[in-house]
């Protein structure tokens, strides 16, 4: 029988569900879907959470578990392979002048799942490193260095971008070419 | 999530004075760059860049705290109604 306490306390977690869920997937349907399926599995396994512990941590855990299981039937939508990315920049209008063109957004969702989940948790969700750790079961040690490593990354990420000049007339395709080499300079590798 | 934890997280990161106008902190994400010509690569103990950590700590709140403030859909309070209609397993 669930209390009503508990049943509250769930649905006072699903705002931060959503919100870790759009950015890890990048697509806000696809979120709530995912939010749906870790309620649902919660539900039913309630009994093995221990009340008074944090309970935002254990359904970040379980939505965690279903992406991850989901991302690897769906690999071929995720554009992380160099191809890929500079594909999609191949196809953006040369005379955008903007610094915008990758914005924030855009580029996380270009890092290693790991990281943004890792720079997602730590810098935005108020989870203690401790505790995200204990979400995506890693030492505190690998969370720190994965949070680096996303900061890392995001930052050349952006800056190569900004530095080059997409003002109409300029070849932006010397802007792919660095933002290559940059990834290859930064590729890291997953735990 | 609360200035504490970004401090914890960026510990270099202060409150500043953001200019009107400077969108995306592009002097600083400049700057940055040409300090990088020399091709250092980046370690877990390199010091903080404080108005790039604020840039990215404020975006990363920024987009996690715009679906958090939303109303919760209705489709999930109807879930946790229905998940607490069936009868129970205990």
């Amino acid at each position: 029988m669930v209390s009503q306490k508990l049943r509250g306390d769930l649905i006072g977690t699903i705002p931060n569900l959503r919100a870790f869920a759009v950015s890890l997937c990048g697509n806000p349907d696809r979120a709530d879907d995912l939010v749906q399926e870790t309620l649902v599995k919660a539900w039913s396994n309630l009994s093995s959470f221990a009340e008074g512990t944090n309970l935002a941590a254990w359904l970040f855990t379980i939505l965690r578990n279903i992406y991850y299981s989901e991302y690897r039937k769906r690999r071929r939508e995720v554009a992380d392979s160099d191809g890929a990315i500079a594909a999609r920049l191949a196809t953006a209008p040369a005379q955008s002048g903007h610094m915008d063109f990758l914005d924030f957004r855009a580029a996380l969702q270009k890092l290693p799942a790991d990281q943004r989940e890792a720079l997602i948790l730590i810098g935005a969700s108020g989870l203690s490193y401790e505790e995200a750790a204990g979400v995506c079961n890693c030492a505190v040690g690998t969370m720190k260095s994965r949070v680096n490593r996303a900061r890392n990354r995001l930052v050349e990420l952006l800056a190569i971008v900004s530095s080059t000049d997409y003002a109409a007339g300029a070849d932006w395709r010397s802007g792919i070419d660095s933002l290559i080499m940059g990834q290859r300079f930064s590729r890291t590798g997953s735990d | 999530m609360d200035e504490a934890n970004v401090k914890k997280t960026f510990p270099a990161a202060v409150d500043e004075f953001e200019p009107p106008g400077r969108k995306h902190g592009v002097a600083e994400i400049i700057k940055l760059d040409s300090a990088r010509q020399d091709m250092k690569a980046p370690t877990p103990n390199d010091a903080p860049d404080v108005p790039i950590d604020e840039h990215i700590g404020r975006h990363l709140k920024a987009i996690y705290d715009d679906v958090l403030q939303q109303p919760i859909p209705a489709r999930f309070l109807e879930l946790i109604n229905q998940l607490g209609d069936e009868p129970s397993r205990d």
